[in-house]
């Protein structure tokens, strides 16, 4: 059960229970209110609240100062305290309090969210339950303001309807789809961060408790078991799958399409310094923007192979482990994808190899003897052309 | 010779020859657009040449037809050096000798100094007999390469990957300077070099005219004079 629905089901119980035992019990004290005493003033169209404000909520049954407790006596003060929900939502009011919501003035209280009086059950669809009404409650506010971490909440919300998160809570009707909360959390916020590796290690749970068989496969990873040592460079879901931006290997945009992979893995594998701290080499996107897979994939053809098509995308290891996909022992396999026939020529190759003299020495020294020849080339034209130039300009006949 | 007032030709080319030379220069271009959008494919003007050949599936096809176009020019320029005399004539002329050497130096010296006697060329200039050297080479190494290059799954089951790669090497740095001689000093050459400007026209019509014929290839134009005259 979440906590959602047992608190609304304590809260049906207590409406229950309580509505007679405040009728029975209350005249033995200083006579609390009823709400036909409630109902005395809050009469009329012209009054801001009606005495059956509830009628229709989750809330319908209580009595208008079980919330209003600070009325005691009628007639109350103009405007009452703030209604406290508490006494039935302690959790979830605990939780609030330790939220960035309540620590400035003006954030979202209860009622921002949840509605006041008109407090509808999980089914309704004016629900916060309900994603699309959290896209719609958290951008009353969020839109308009600048986020925590730079950047407008405008352009997290817009970024989020064309997700394919969002296409599916919004368009489709999936209310399963995660929205705000979902991954925010509802009453304690900032639940998963993106910075340290322990909540990294979380978001990655958080993403698996639907995505079940990626986590599962990520789990196997040399990312997951970075992220493990307490890593905080290693990727999680979102370095590679992006956040509200998220979208499906063919979504516009996305950054696990296989044009993009070059790119979302070059983030870190391109960085010199990033690799530097893992001791990895930096030049591996490089050699394969050279290569002819390089090329043919940036030229659109998507048979080309990836940084995936090889490396595998959640469960990638390094060469070494011999489960990695480009471990020699499973590279005729993993080659064999695409190149049916390959055989030791792939398993005996090495991959990646820049031309340099550290890398493929023997296409490095032919390079450069190139380089040398075609300078002596070029110096012999340049000569040839000057001693033309120059007996011309002398007057001599130049065509002999 | 000729009427009053105009010059004569001199036939440098036959029929033959300027077909060949055509089929050449329709392969050489094929293979230098197609070969160098693919070495430079992350220019601007590279991926223009891709997307005219019709991507990259287009340009192998365009690089291939032009292999296979030099290929023959060349399997065809062998047999016939050996087999016709005329062409036994030419290959003759055209093998390198010491003399070639010093003649070119002689030239050269000639050019800045102006001292000593202009030197006498032959059918074919040191210069011309240099460049053809070196493209001739060059077609049996980017021939090698090339067909190693060509399907890598055969390849790689002949040979190491490294030696694939060491290929892929040769072949893109190799057709560097083939570009260079070809594209840079043979237009050069023919077409503003030695009073050629604005070009020879002996690829076309295979004459070229008396005067300049026998300016640079004196030697040649002597012997000639000599041929006719006894």
């Amino acid at each position: 059960m979440t906590p959602y629905r047992s608190a609304i089901s304590a809260l049906l119980a207590g409406a229950l229970l309580l509505a007679p035992a405040a009728a029975t019990a209350a005249p033995a004290k200083a006579k609390a209110p009823t709400a036909a005493d409630c109902a005395g003033c809050h009469e009329g169209a012209d009054k801001p609240v009606k005495a059956d404000a509830l009628k229709g909520s989750v809330h319908e049954g209580l009595s208008c100062v079980d919330c209003h407790s600070d009325i005691k006596d009628l007639p109350h003060a103009d405007k009452p305290a703030r209604a406290d929900c508490s006494p039935c939502h302690a959790q979830a009011v605990t939780d609030w309090k330790a939220s960035p919501h309540a620590a400035k003035a003006g954030g979202a209280t209860c009622a921002s969210c949840h509605g006041s009086h008109q407090v509808k059950p999980a089914s309704d669809a004016e629900s916060i339950r309900k994603g699309i009404r959290q896209v719609e409650v958290c951008g009353t506010c969020h839109a308009k303001r600048p986020g925590p971490h730079g950047g407008t909440g405008e352009a997290w919300i817009m970024n989020y309807r064309n997700s394919v998160h969002g296409d599916a809570v919004l368009n489709k009707g999936m209310n399963v789809a995660p929205s705000c909360a979902t991954c925010h959390g509802a009453h304690t916020l900032h639940a998963l961060s993106t910075k340290e590796a322990p909540s990294k290690v979380k978001v990655a749970e958080h993403c698996g408790s639907c995505h079940t068989q990626a986590l599962s496969s990520f789990k196997a990873s040399a990312h997951y078991a970075a992220l493990q040592k307490g890593l905080a460079g290693a990727p999680s879901c979102t370095d590679c799958h992006g956040e509200h931006t998220i979208q499906g290997p063919q979504g516009p945009g996305s950054p696990v399409a296989p044009l993009a992979v070059p790119q979302t893995c070059g983030k870190c594998h391109a960085d010199k310094a990033a690799m530097a701290n893992f001791g990895l080499p930096s030049d591996r996107v490089a050699t394969f923007t050279d290569s002819y897979h390089g090329i043919a994939l940036k030229e659109g053809d998507l048979r080309a192979a990836n940084c995936a098509s090889c490396h595998e995308n959640h469960d990638v290891l390094p060469a070494s482990d011999r489960a990695s996909s480009v471990n020699p022992a499973n590279l005729e396999k993993t080659c064999g994808k695409c190149h049916p026939k390959a055989g030791k020529g792939f398993s005996e190759a090495k991959f990646h190899q820049a031309v340099s003299p550290q890398g493929a020495r023997g296409a490095w020294f032919v390079r450069v003897f190139y380089i040398g020849f075609i300078a002596v080339l070029v110096l012999g034209f340049v000569l040839h052309i000057l001693a033309e130039m120059f007996a011309r300009a002398k007057g001599r006949k130049v065509v002999r | 010779m000729t009427e009053k007032g105009t010059v004569g030709t001199v036939e440098r080319m036959t029929r033959a020859q300027r077909l060949v030379h055509l089929a050449l220069m329709v392969a050489v271009l094929m293979l230098v657009l197609s070969g160098l959008a693919l070495a430079y494919h992350d220019q601007g003007w590279a991926r223009a040449l891709i997307t005219l050949m019709g991507g990259l599936g287009g340009r192998n096809v365009v690089h291939r037809t032009g292999a296979v176009l030099l290929v023959l020019v060349f399997v065809y320029h062998v047999v016939a050096t050996n087999v016709s005399a005329r062409h036994q004539q030419n290959a003759l002329a055209s093998v390198p000798k010491c003399s070639d050497v010093k003649a070119g130096w002689a030239g050269f010296l000639w050019r800045m100094t102006g001292k000593g006697e202009a030197p006498k060329y032959g059918h074919y200039t040191p210069m011309q007999k240099f460049q053809y050297w070196l493209i001739f080479l060059g077609c049996l190494l980017m021939g090698l390469s090339g067909v190693v290059l060509w399907s890598p799954r055969v390849s790689l089951e002949l040979f190491p990957k490294s030696f694939f790669d060491l290929m892929l090497v040769v072949h893109s740095s190799e057709a560097q300077w083939a570009f260079i001689i070809l594209l840079v000093w043979h237009l050069w050459d023919v077409h503003v070099a030695s009073g050629n400007f604005p070009m020879n026209p002996a690829w076309i019509t295979g004459r070229m005219r008396e005067d300049l014929y026998r300016a640079q290839h004196e030697g040649e134009w002597e012997s000639m004079q000599k041929g006719t005259k006894e």
